[in-house]
């Protein structure tokens, strides 16, 4: 179980995290989704104590972090997977995180093979590993006390997609066994397959929050027609909204009594030839999440 | 820590947490780990050791020009110890900013005073062991002159011994002040070099500085740790510690404690 209570950070002028509240029940996967810059990892670092909020609260199974005795027992956190000394190997740096929390050496070999560093690559160093390397064994730290919570700043950066889809397994293995699990990404479609629950952040503010299935709802219609001049003027007549798209189509807006039926009745009033008439692939996540990141990009 | 950040009320039934906090001597042992185990630890302190020995060789190569006293190989033996031991207790503070490792770190153990204090008793450790090291070097060093029929003096006493160890414990501290305050290695090894010496030569010749140099240059008051003249001169000793070593490690605390680490 994790919770944010009105969490708040300020640099200088800027409201970096903005009275961020969420949270996160065991056997889940939340996704925090967000654009570069929005508030992701320094919301993350406020929660494992590393910064120090202007306001709010934040707990890991009922406590603050800074209450946690030995934290990587209760949570295990990979918040930059650079933050690592390239002279030590793997294993050496796994070495250590065990010796801090206290568990047998023996969980550092199982460890290494859960991550997939076994053999060689565990004994290379650090210095020569890729960032999926990298990635792979701040997961371990993150893994090598048993911990029941993860919080992990873009675990999917520099993963191949061999790797994404093991992570994808392997955080589905530690929810299914009751672990709470927050992953943060600045990409929708990297943690889409993986999140049961997104809290999107933009601007230092959660925008929205709730269950994949309901955010992922499907909004727009396209519509095509031989004659895409006559089908605009047509539907700016009928007063509906609709945005062109960049293959000739347009894509309208879906809401009150706007619907397929409706579109088809007047190219049939008008005698257009509709040649495309569907839902569009995209969701009003993507709509929301494409606004934002454009927003901040502006 | 405001109040705003106590447990929130209506926190969910607990999971059970098993984990008590760390020992304190479990976090030293794994700083200790963390300052020996990377090639360019290892490759550092092979280099003192190489160093206290290849020093030794100097009055026993040319036993002419040298008095054959233990003291004299001693206080050969810790201008390279004086000069190369602070590193490595400044890196054994310092090396984990620069790399950023603090993040898992602070993460593992966020009560960071205690992993400070962890810091500078491995400092502190690796000085002695060293210094300890040097001794038996030097000590073997005279006794192979002897053996080849010098007329040698051991002059040594437990005092003088302890005095060569503390000295270096001392320079160890020093060095710890300047990594504890500055948090990156390269800043805090030039400064460390650079800030006492030209303290030490304005000290001693400036005029009107004479005073202050009496109880602020350490190249004067250690000098009296080193040889062992507390007599008179132990306030001199004390102040050079509370400037150079007491300040920078209590201001270097309070940064650790407050640094955000991102």
């Amino acid at each position: 179980m994790i919770t944010a209570e009105g969490l708040s950070k300020r640099y200088g002028g800027t409201l970096a995290v903005d009275n961020v509240s969420f949270s996160c029940s065991p056997g889940t996967v939340t996704g925090f989704l967000g654009p570069n810059g929005a508030g992701k990892s320094t919301t993350l670092r406020m929660m494992t104590g590393l910064t120090r909020p202007d306001a709010g609260t934040s707990t890991v199974a009922g406590h603050r972090y800074a209450d946690l005795g030995n934290p990587s027992c209760v949570v295990g956190s990979l918040l930059d997977a650079s933050a690592m000394h390239p002279g030590r190997s793997g294993r050496s740096t796994l070495t250590i995180a065990a010796d801090l929390a206290g568990v047998p050496r023996s969980e550092v070999d199982q460890t290494l093979e859960r991550v997939g560093l076994q053999g060689k690559s565990a004994d290379r160093r650090v210095g020569a590993y890729s960032l999926g390397m990298r990635q792979r064994l701040g997961i371990g730290q993150a893994l090598i006390a048993r911990p029941h919570v993860l919080l992990l700043d873009e675990p999917a950066n520099g993963l191949d997609p061999e790797g994404i889809m093991w992570m994808r397994r392997l955080l589905r293995g530690f929810a299914d066994e009751g672990g709470t699990v927050l992953l943060s990404s600045h990409l929708l479609g990297e943690v889409q397959a993986t999140v049961d629950r997104l809290v999107v952040i933009a601007g230092g503010r959660v925008v929205a929050e709730g269950g994949l299935d309901e955010l992922l709802v499907s909004t727009g219609l396209v519509v095509r027609s031989t004659d895409v001049r006559a089908l605009r003027r047509v539907l700016d007549d009928d007063g509906l909204a609709y945005v062109d798209q960049e293959d000739g189509g347009v894509l309208l807006d879906t809401g009150e009594g706007v619907d397929a039926e409706r579109v088809a009745r007047l190219a049939l009033a008008h005698g257009l030839l509709i040649t495309e008439l569907r839902p569009s692939d995209r969701t009003g996540l993507e709509q929301l999440f494409f606004s934002l990141t454009t927003e901040v990009a502006a | 820590m405001t109040s705003t950040l106590a447990p929130v009320a209506k926190a969910p039934p607990r999971q059970p947490i098993s984990s008590g906090s760390i020992p304190f001597l479990r976090l030293v042992k794994v700083e200790l780990r963390k300052s020996t185990d990377t090639r360019a630890a290892r490759w550092l302190l092979g280099v003192i050791a190489a160093v206290s020995v290849l020093v030794m060789a100097i009055p026993l190569i040319w036993d002419s020009t040298f008095d054959q006293r233990w003291s004299d190989y001693l206080g050969l033996g810790s201008v390279p110890l004086a000069v190369l031991l602070p590193v490595v207790s400044i890196l054994t503070m310092t090396s984990e900013w620069t790399q950023r490792a603090v993040l898992v770190t602070f993460t593992q153990e966020p009560r960071r005073g205690r992993v400070f204090a962890a810091k500078v008793i491995v400092g502190c450790v690796l000085a002695a062991l060293s210094s300890v090291f040097a001794l038996g070097a030097s000590a073997a060093a005279l006794a192979l002159s002897g053996a080849l029929g010098r007329s040698v003096e051991w002059d040594g006493s437990e005092k003088l011994a302890a005095g060569f160890v503390l000295f270096l414990i001392l320079n160890s501290l020093v060095g710890l002040g300047f990594a504890a305050v500055l948090h990156n290695s390269a800043a805090a090894i030039v400064l460390f070099f650079v800030i006492p010496t030209v303290w030490s030569i304005l000290a001693t010749t400036i005029g009107a500085m004479e005073d202050v140099g009496r109880w602020l240059d350490t190249g004067q008051t250690f000098m009296h740790v080193l040889a062992s003249e507390w007599d008179g001169h132990t306030a001199q000793i004390l102040a050079s510690v509370a400037v150079w070593i007491v300040l920078p490690l209590s201001a270097g605390l309070v940064r650790t404690i407050r640094r955000e680490v991102k």
